[in-house]
C-alpha cells in the first residue's frame, strides 16, 4: 500500500486511530483523549492539504472514493468542529462511564463523516453513513437520558434505512451504484427521481432535524454529554445538508421535475418537489423558533435553534439559485462554527457549575467573562447579525427569498430571524449577566485548554464576518463544480442581482461609530463603580437576595400565547405507543398460554389459506 | 471599493450623523411643545433635548461593571454606525451598497448592545424591559419585512438609496405610498412600534418597571442613550421617509416630510394607552401581519405597485 | 479408507443415535457421551467442509431412490450441518452445567435435526421432525415449565400431524417420497396443475410452521421460551430454528409449485409474522420475551425469502439470525439465571460489570439489525438486492420499515444495559447497582469470540466486491472454509 496522501489514508488512518484511542483510555485516560485531539487535528491538516487531490479516485479494501469540491468543503467544516470540540474530551475523562469506549466511537463518527463525504459509490455511503449513525448513538447515553438515543437512532434508522430503499431501487433500475451517474440518470427518468428524491430527501431532513422529524433533535443534543452535543449539533447533523445538497444540486431536482407549473398567472420558479422542501423548511423555523423560546435548559434551547436554523439551509437549497445556494452553504458553514461554540461555551459552564438548568445559574459574567464573550459571538452569528458570519449566509439568504417573491416563507424566515434575538438572548441575560448567584461565588473561568478552541471558533465567526469572501470564493467554487451559477463577488462586495453588500465595510462603519462612542464615554467624567446589589428597588428592601435575578420563564407572555398548540412529539408518542399496542395485542391473541387459542387459529388460517379452493 | 471612495463615503457619513444629531435633537424638542399644547401646556424650550444630554454627559454616574459600560458603547456604536448609512435627501455615504438588511441588523447590534448593558447592570426590572422590547420586535419586524419585501421584488433593488431614488423619477405618482397605500399603512403601525410610541411603549413603561431597561441608568450613560434614542429616531423615521415617501430632493421637502411623520406619529400616540406586552404580540399578529401579506400578494400575482 | 469411512454424512447422524441407545443404559456417563459426540459432530461437519467437492448423496441401505431414503450433501445442507454442528458443541460449553438428566434427549436431538437438514426423502423428514420435537417436548420441560411444554406437545402434534397429511396427498399425486424425484416430475409438467398441489402444500406449509415458529401457528413459542434457561432457549432458537427453516426451504426449492394465490397467502402469513413479531417484541420488557419474539420476525422473514427463490440471502439471513440469537439468548438466560431477572429495568448497568460479555452482546445485535461492518449487513444487502430483482418493491419497503421497529427496541436493550442511571441523571459509574456476577468469564471469551468472526465476516466479503454481489456465494463461502 502506497502512502500518498490520499482521502482512503486518511479514513484508514482515523480506523487506527480510534481502535489506538480505545487501547491507550484503558492504559490512561488523558491520553486516550489526547489521542483524539491529535487524531482530528491531524486529519484536519490533511483534509486540508487534499484540496488539490479532488476529482481523483481511491480504493480502500472494496469501498471507493472520490474527492468533490463538496465533499471537501463538508468535510472540512465537519473536522475543524471535531478538531476544536476533542480538547474538551480531556476534561471529561474522569465524567463519563466508559471513557475508552467514548474516545474510540468519537473517531469512528469522524470517520464515518468523512468517508460519506467523500464515498464514490451509495454503498460507500450508506455503510459510512450507518457508522455514524451507531457510532453516536453509544455516545447518547453515556449523558443525561437513555431514551434519547432510542429516539435518535429509530429517526436515523428510518432516515438511512428509507435512503437505502432508494438506493436498491436506483440499483434495480440503472444497475450501479455511483452516486454521481446514478443520480444524474435518475433525473432523466420520471419515477426514478421522485423515488430518488423521497427517500434521500428524507433521510436528509430527518438528520438535518426538519420539521416534522425535529423531535429527536432537542433529545439527543440536549441530553448527550456535553462535549457531544456540539459534534452533533455542529457537525453531524450537517451530514443531513449533505443529503439534501445531493437531491437538490447533484441530481439535480430542477432538472429532474419540470418548472413549468402556472399558478395564479406566474410561474412557479422552483419544482414543486422544492417546494414542499421549502416549505418544511419554514415550518421548521417557526417550530423550532417557538419552541427554543420556551426553554428553560441552556442545551435544549440552542438544540431547538439548530431546528431553526436547519430549516434556513433546507430553505437556501430547496431554492437552488446561485445566490440561495451560496447562502445555505454559509450558513451551514456559519452555523456549525457558532453552535459549537455555544456548546461549548455550555459545556464550560456546565464544568465548572455542574448544571445547566438556566434559573439556576446568573451572574457568571464576573467569574468567567472569556465565556461570556465566546458565548455573546456565538449568538451574533447564530442571530445573524453583523459582524460575524452568519449575518453574511442569512443576508443571501433573503435577498434569494425577496428576489423570488416567496412572500409567506419569507415571512416564516424573518419571523425565525427576529425569534432568533429572544431566544439567544435568554441564556445571555439569565446565565452570564444578573446577579451572581452565592454558590457560584468562586467558580473559576474555564481552563486554558477548553479557552484555546473556544476562542478559535469566535476568531473564525468574526474572521469569516469581516472577509466573508475568503469563504464564499470556495463556496461558488463548489457550486459551479455542480453546475449551479457561482457568486458574484468583486473584491470585499458580494453583489447580488437585486442588492449588493460589503460586510468590510459595514464593520469600518461599525468600527467606527464604536470608536466615536469610545470617546464621547472617555471624555466625560468617569462613574463610580457600585456593586451589584446596589439596585433601584423602589425603597423595597431585598429580603431574598438570590430572587432578585430575572431567568424564570423569561418569555412567559409571549410563551402562553401558544403554550396550548399541539406538540409534534404527541404525535410520535401515540405511533409509538400504538406500535406497542399492537404488539401487545398480537402477543395476547396468538401466543396464549392455552393450546386451544392456537389451535383456533392455525384451523382460522388454514381455512384462509385454502379460501375455498379445495373445499 | 477603492480606498478613495472608502474615504469620501466615510466623510458623507460623519456629516450626515452631525446633521441627524442637530436635526433630530432640535425636532424632538419642538415636538415636545407641539405635544403639551396638545396637553393644553407651554411646554419645555425647544433646545431642552440638548440641555439634557449635555447635562447627564457632564454628571458622574455611577457603573455596574465592564458590560454595564461596553454595552452602552457598542449600542451607541451600532445605531451610530447604521445613521451613518441612511440616505438625506440625494446625499448617501455609499450608495448602492446600504441595503436594507444593515439597518435591521446593525440596528439589532445597537439593540443586542443596550439589552446586555441593561440587563448587566443586575436588575431584574430591566431584564423584564428586555424581554418586552425583544418580544414587541417579533411584533412589528415582521410585517414591516414583509412590506419591504414587496418593494424590493417589485423594484428589484434591496438599496434603501436607489429605492428612494426610484420614486423621486416621477413626482407624486411614483411615491410608494401611493402606489403601495396597503404597505404604506402597516409600515406607518410598524413605525410606531419601532419608535417606541403609546401604545406599543410597553418596555418602557414609566411607571410599571420603572422604565425597563433604564432603570439603572445615569450621567454619561444615560447621556449616550439619549443620544442613541436620537439616532434611532432618526434612523427609522427617514427609513419610512425614503421607502414610502420617496425621500426628497430639497431641503424643504425633506422637512415636510420628516417631521409631517414624526409629529404625526407623536400626537397618535398621545391619544393612546399603553398595551400590555400580549396584545401588542395579538395585535401585530392579526391586521398588520395579514394586510403586509396580502400587499405583497398583490406587488407579486397582479404586478400593481410597480 | 478410514477416512472415506468419515467423511460419510450419516455418521453426523449415526454417531448421536448409538452414543443415546447407549446412554440409556451407561447412565452414569451419559453426559460424557454428550460431550464426545457434539465434539465428534463438529469435527465430522467441518471435516466434511473441508473435503467438499460437489454434491453427495448417500443412499442408506444401498436402496437407490426414490425407492430408499437419500441424504444430501450439497452446499446448502452442507452450511447447515456446519452451522447447526459447531453452535450444538458451543451451546454445551456455555450452558453445559444445566444438562442434569436430559443428556440422553439432547443426544437424540442432535441425531434429528442432523437428519432434518441432510434427508432428502419427504417422509424421513417427517420422522426426524417428529424425534426432534419429542425430544424438544421433553427438554423444555426443564426448569418445571411443564404447561408450556404440554402447550408445545398438543400444537406440534397437529402440526406433525398436517404435514404428514400433506405428503400422504403427495404422494398420491406423485407415486414418490423423494423431493428431488419430485422435483424432476414438477420440471417435466412444466407448472401446469399446480392447483392440484394448493392443499398439500398448504397442509405442508402449515405443519412446518408449526415448528418454525410462524405466526399464528407458533403460539407456543411464547410459553416455552419466556422463561428458559440458557440451554433450552438457544436449543430451540438456534439449534432447532436452524434446521426447521433449512427444512422448509429445501421444501420450498423442491416440491413447492405454488399457485399466485397459495404464493400469496404464504406470503401474507411471512409478513404478517414479521409486522406483527416486532411489535410484540417492541412492546415487551423482559429480555426473553424479546428475543423470541425477534427469533419469530426473522423466521418470517427467512421463510419470505425462501418463498421467493432467494435461497442464498434467506441461508445467510438464517445463519446470521441463528449465530447471534445463539450468543443473546445464552447471555440472557445467563443473566436470568444469576439475578433472578431479565426485566431491562432491573439490569441497568449490567454490562459495565461484565465488559466482554458486553461487547459479544453488543455485537450480536449489531449484527442482528444489519449495521454495516458486521455480517449481518451482508445478508441484509442481499436479500434486499434479490428482492428488488425478483421485481418486487412492496416487501422491502415493510421489511426495512420493520427493521426500523427492531433497531428500535435493540438500541433501547443495548443502551440500558451499558448505562446506569435514571432518565435526566448522567449515566456514571456511582450509581450501579451491586450485581452478583460471577462465572460468567468463559461467556465473556466465547461471545467475543463469536463477535470477532461477525466482525471479520461482516469485512470480509467486503474486500473483494465481485464477490459480494456475484451470485455464487456458496462458492465463495465454500472457498473460505475450504481454506481454514
Amino acid at each position: 500500500m502506497n502512502f500518498q496522501l490520499s482521502v482512503s489514508l486518511v479514513i484508514a488512518g482515523l480506523f487506527a486511530a480510534s481502535v489506538l484511542a480505545w487501547l491507550l483510555t484503558k492504559l490512561n485516560k488523558a491520553l486516550g483523549a489526547w489521542v483524539t485531539v491529535v487524531a482530528s487535528a491531524a486529519a484536519l491538516t490533511m483534509m486540508a492539504l487534499l484540496h488539490g487531490e479532488i476529482g481523483s479516485t481511491v480504493n480502500l479494501f472494496f469501498l471507493q472514493f472520490t474527492l468533490t469540491e463538496y465533499g471537501w468543503f463538508f468535510s472540512v467544516i465537519m473536522l475543524a468542529v471535531f478538531a476544536c470540540v476533542s480538547f474538551f474530551n480531556i476534561y471529561w475523562m474522569p465524567k463519563l462511564i466508559h471513557p475508552a469506549a467514548y474516545n474510540m466511537l468519537y473517531l469512528l463518527a469522524l470517520t464515518g463523516t468523512l468517508g460519506a463525504f467523500s464515498a464514490r459509490d451509495f454503498i460507500t455511503l450508506f455503510i459510512f453513513w450507518e457508522l455514524i449513525v451507531w457510532a453516536s448513538m453509544f455516545i447518547i447515553p453515556f449523558g443525561k437520558s437513555r431514551k434519547a438515543s432510542v429516539t435518535y437512532y429509530a429517526f436515523s434508522a428510518f432516515g438511512s434505512l428509507s435512503m437505502l430503499y432508494g438506493i436498491l431501487f436506483l440499483y434495480h433500475k440503472f444497475g450501479s451504484f455511483e452516486i454521481s451517474s446514478v443520480l444524474q440518470q435518475a433525473a432523466g427518468d420520471p419515477t426514478a427521481a421522485i423515488v430518488a428524491f423521497v427517500t434521500i430527501g428524507i433521510a436528509g431532513l430527518i438528520k438535518l432535524g426538519v420539521f416534522p422529524f425535529h423531535i429527536w433533535l432537542p433529545q439527543a443534543h440536549g441530553n448527550a454529554p456535553e462535549p457531544f452535543s456540539p459534534i452533533l449539533s455542529g457537525g453531524l447533523v450537517k451530514a443531513g445538508g449533505f443529503a439534501a445538497f445531493l437531491i437538490v444540486a447533484v441530481m439535480p431536482s430542477y432538472k429532474a421535475f419540470s418548472t413549468n407549473i402556472e399558478f395564479l398567472g406566474r410561474q412557479l420558479t422552483m419544482p414543486l418537489p422544492n417546494y414542499a422542501l421549502a416549505i418544511l423548511g419554514a415550518v421548521s423555523i417557526v417550530v423550532g423558533t417557538l419552541m427554543a423560546i420556551s426553554q428553560n435548559d441552556f442545551k435544549k434551547l440552542i438544540a431547538y435553534s439548530s431546528v431553526a436554523n436547519a430549516g434556513y439551509i433546507i430553505i437556501g437549497l430547496a431554492m437552488a439559485g446561485g445566490l440561495s445556494t451560496g447562502g445555505a452553504l454559509m450558513h451551514i458553514f456559519a452555523h456549525a462554527i457558532a453552535s459549537a461554540a455555544a456548546f461549548l461555551a455550555a459545556a464550560a459552564v456546565v464544568h465548572r457549575t455542574g448544571t445547566t438548568k438556566m434559573n439556576e445559574l446568573g451572574g457568571l459574567i464576573h467569574r468567567m467573562p472569556l465565556t461570556y464573550l465566546v458565548y455573546l459571538i456565538a449568538i451574533i452569528s447564530m442571530a445573524g447579525i453583523p459582524p460575524m458570519a452568519g449575518f453574511i449566509s442569512k443576508w443571501m439568504l433573503f435577498q434569494s427569498m425577496m428576489g423570488r417573491g416567496m412572500a409567506f416563507i419569507a415571512a416564516a424566515a424573518f419571523f425565525g430571524s427576529i425569534g432568533s434575538f429572544l431566544y439567544v438572548f435568554r441564556p445571555l441575560s439569565a446565565v452570564f449577566l444578573g446577579q451572581l448567584s452565592t454558590k457560584h461565588r468562586y467558580v473559576k473561568e474555564a481552563p486554558p485548554l477548553m479557552m484555546f478552541p473556544m476562542i478559535l471558533l469566535s476568531l473564525a465567526s468574526v474572521v469569516f464576518g469581516v472577509f466573508p469572501n475568503w469563504v464564499l470564493r470556495i463556496i461558488s467554487q463548489v457550486q459551479t463544480s455542480v453546475g449551479l451559477e457561482g457568486l458574484t463577488l468583486e473584491g470585499t462586495k458580494i453583489i447580488a442581482s437585486n442588492g449588493a453588500i460589503d460586510p468590510t465595510l459595514i464593520v469600518i462603519i461599525f468600527g467606527l461609530g464604536f470608536l466615536i462612542a469610545m470617546i464621547i464615554f472617555l471624555r466625560f467624567p468617569k462613574s463610580r463603580k457600585v456593586p451589584l446589589m446596589d439596585q433601584y428597588t423602589a425603597s423595597e428592601f431585598i429580603w431574598t437576595p438570590e430572587l432578585l435575578h430575572y431567568a424564570t420563564d423569561f418569555y412567559a407572555p409571549f410563551e402562553r400565547l401558544y403554550q396550548k398548540a399541539p406538540r409534534t412529539e404527541t404525535l410520535y408518542r401515540t405511533i409509538v405507543h400504538k406500535v406497542s399496542e399492537l404488539g401487545a395485542f398480537a402477543s395476547y391473541a396468538f401466543y396464549s398460554f392455552k393450546p386451544g387459542t392456537v389451535l383456533l387459529w392455525v384451523a382460522i388460517v388454514v381455512v384462509a389459506m385454502l379460501g375455498g379452493s379445495v373445499l | 471599493m477603492n480606498m478613495n471612495q472608502v474615504f469620501l463615503g466615510t466623510l458623507t457619513g460623519l456629516i450626515i450623523l452631525v446633521f441627524a444629531f442637530f436635526w433630530q435633537t432640535t425636532l424632538s424638542g419642538v415636538t415636545r411643545k407641539i405635544v403639551a399644547r396638545f396637553h393644553k401646556r407651554y411646554g419645555p424650550k425647544f433646545y431642552q433635548e440638548f440641555r439634557d444630554i449635555f447635562k447627564l454627559l457632564t454628571k458622574t454616574g455611577i457603573s455596574h461593571g465592564w458590560v454595564y459600560n461596553f454595552g452602552v458603547m457598542m449600542a451607541l456604536g451600532g445605531i451610530m454606525g447604521t445613521a451613518m448609512f441612511m440616505p438625506v435627501m440625494q446625499f448617501a455615504a455609499f450608495p448602492g451598497l446600504d441595503n436594507i438588511f444593515i439597518y435591521v441588523y446593525l440596528f439589532a447590534v445597537g439593540m443586542l448592545g443596550m439589552a446586555m448593558s441593561a440587563v448587566g447592570s443586575g436588575n431584574p426590572l430591566a431584564g423584564i424591559g428586555v424581554m418586552r422590547a425583544l418580544t414587541q420586535m417579533v411584533g412589528y419586524e415582521v410585517p414591516f419585512m414583509v412590506v419591504v419585501l414587496a418593494m424590493v421584488y417589485g423594484h428589484g433593488t434591496a438599496s434603501v438609496s436607489e429605492l428612494a431614488a426610484v420614486q423621486q423619477t416621477a413626482g407624486l405618482a411614483t411615491w410608494n405610498i401611493v402606489k403601495m397605500p396597503i404597505g404604506t399603512l402597516v409600515g406607518f403601525i410598524c413605525l410606531l412600534g419601532m419608535l417606541g410610541k403609546k401604545p406599543f411603549e410597553t418596555f418602557i413603561a414609566p411607571a410599571e418597571i420603572a422604565s425597563g431597561p433604564m432603570v439603572e441608568y445615569g450621567g454619561k450613560q444615560l447621556g449616550m442613550l439619549m443620544l442613541l434614542h436620537e439616532f434611532s429616531i432618526f434612523i427609522e423615521v427617514s427609513l419610512f421617509v425614503n421607502l414610502f415617501l420617496g425621500g426628497a430632493v430639497t431641503v424643504v421637502g425633506y422637512a415636510i416630510k420628516y417631521v409631517g411623520v414624526f409629529v404625526l406619529a407623536s400626537l397618535i400616540s398621545q391619544a393612546l394607552g399603553r398595551f400590555k406586552i400580549d396584545q401588542v404580540i395579538k395585535y401585530f399578529y392579526r391586521w398588520p401581519i395579514a394586510l403586509a401579506l396580502v400587499q405583497a400578494l398583490i406587488v407579486i400575482f397582479l404586478g400593481w405597485g410597480v | 479408507m478410514a477416512l472415506d469411512i468419515l467423511k460419510n454424512p450419516v455418521l453426523l447422524i449415526a454417531v448421536p443415535l448409538l452414543l443415546a441407545f447407549l446412554a440409556v443404559f451407561l447412565k452414569k456417563i451419559d453426559k460424557a457421551l454428550l460431550w464426545i459426540a457434539a465434539v465428534a459432530n463438529a469435527a465430522s461437519a467441518v471435516l466434511l467442509a473441508v473435503v467438499y467437492q460437489g454434491m453427495t448423496v448417500v443412499e442408506l441401505g444401498g436402496f437407490k431412490p426414490p425407492f430408499g431414503i437419500s441424504l444430501v450433501l450439497d452446499e446448502y445442507s452442507l452450511i447447515g450441518v456446519v452451522v447447526l454442528n459447531v453452535l450444538f458443541a458451543l451451546i454445551l460449553l456455555l450452558s453445559g452445567k444445566l444438562v442434569k438428566q436430559y443428556a440422553t434427549v439432547l443426544l437424540v436431538a442432535l441425531a434429528a435435526l442432523n437428519g432434518i437438514i441432510l434427508t432428502g426423502d419427504l417422509f424421513n423428514l417427517f420422522v426426524f421432525l417428529e424425534i426432534a420435537a419429542i425430544a424438544a417436548y421433553i427438554f423444555t420441560a426443564m426448569d418445571k415449565g411443564f404447561k408450556h411444554s404440554f402447550n408445545y406437545l398438543v400444537v406440534g402434534t397437529l402440526g406433525s400431524g398436517l404435514y404428514l397429511f400433506g405428503i400422504i396427498l403427495l404422494y398420491n399425486i406423485f407415486g414418490s417420497l423423494n423431493m428431488f424425484d419430485i422435483r424432476a416430475q414438477l420440471q417435466a409438467i412444466g407448472g401446469a396443475g399446480a392447483e392440484t398441489l394448493t392443499l398439500p402444500l398448504v397442509m405442508i406449509f402449515t405443519g412446518l410452521s408449526v415448528e418454525a415458529k410462524l405466526m399464528p401457528f407458533g403460539g407456543w413459542v411464547k410459553g416455552v421460551l419466556h422463561k428458559a434457561n440458557s440451554l433450552v432457549g438457544t436449543m430451540i432458537v438456534s439449534g432447532y430454528a436452524l434446521a426447521v427453516l433449512l427444512a422448509v426451504g429445501r421444501l420450498m426449492d423442491t416440491v413447492f409449485q405454488m399457485t399466485d394465490a397459495v404464493l400469496i397467502a404464504f406470503t401474507a402469513v411471512a409478513v404478517g409474522t414479521l409486522i406483527f413479531a416486532e411489535a410484540s417484541a417492541f412492546s415487551k420488557k423482559n429480555l426473553r420475551e424479546i428475543l423470541l419474539f425477534s427469533s419469530v420476525a426473522q423466521a418470517g422473514l427467512v421463510v419470505l425469502l425462501f418463498l421467493y427463490g432467494l435461497t442464498v440471502p434467506a441461508v445467510l439471513v438464517l445463519v446470521n439470525n441463528v449465530v447471534s440469537k445463539f450468543v443473546l439468548f445464552t447471555v440472557a438466560g445467563r443473566l436470568a439465571h444469576a439475578l433472578e431477572t431479565d426485566d431491562i429495568g432491573e439490569l441497568k448497568g449490567v454490562f459495565v460489570k461484565v465488559p466482554l460479555v458486553g461487547v459479544g452482546f453488543t455485537v450480536a445485535v449489531m449484527s442482528l439489525i444489519g449495521l454495516p461492518l458486521f455480517f449481518g449487513f451482508v445478508a441484509k444487502i442481499n436479500a434486499l438486492v434479490g428482492l428488488f430483482n425478483a421485481g418486487n418493491v412492496w416487501l422491502p419497503l415493510i421489511i426495512l420499515v420493520m427493521a426500523v421497529v427492531e433497531g428500535a427496541y435493540f438500541v433501547r436493550i443495548l443502551t440500558t444495559l451499558w448505562n446506569t442511571g435514571e432518565e435526566g441523571e448522567v449515566s456514571s459509574r456511582d450509581n450501579l447497582k451491586a450485581f452478583n456476577l460471577d462465572g460468567m468469564k468463559g461467556l465473556g471469551v466465547v461471545s467475543v469470540g463469536i463477535a470477532i468472526v461477525i466482525v471479520a465476516l461482516g469485512i470480509l466479503p467486503v474486500l473483494n466486491i465481485k464477490q459480494f454481489f456475484s451470485v455464487d456465494f456458496m462458492t465463495f463461502v465454500q472457498q473460505l472454509l475450504g481454506g481454514m
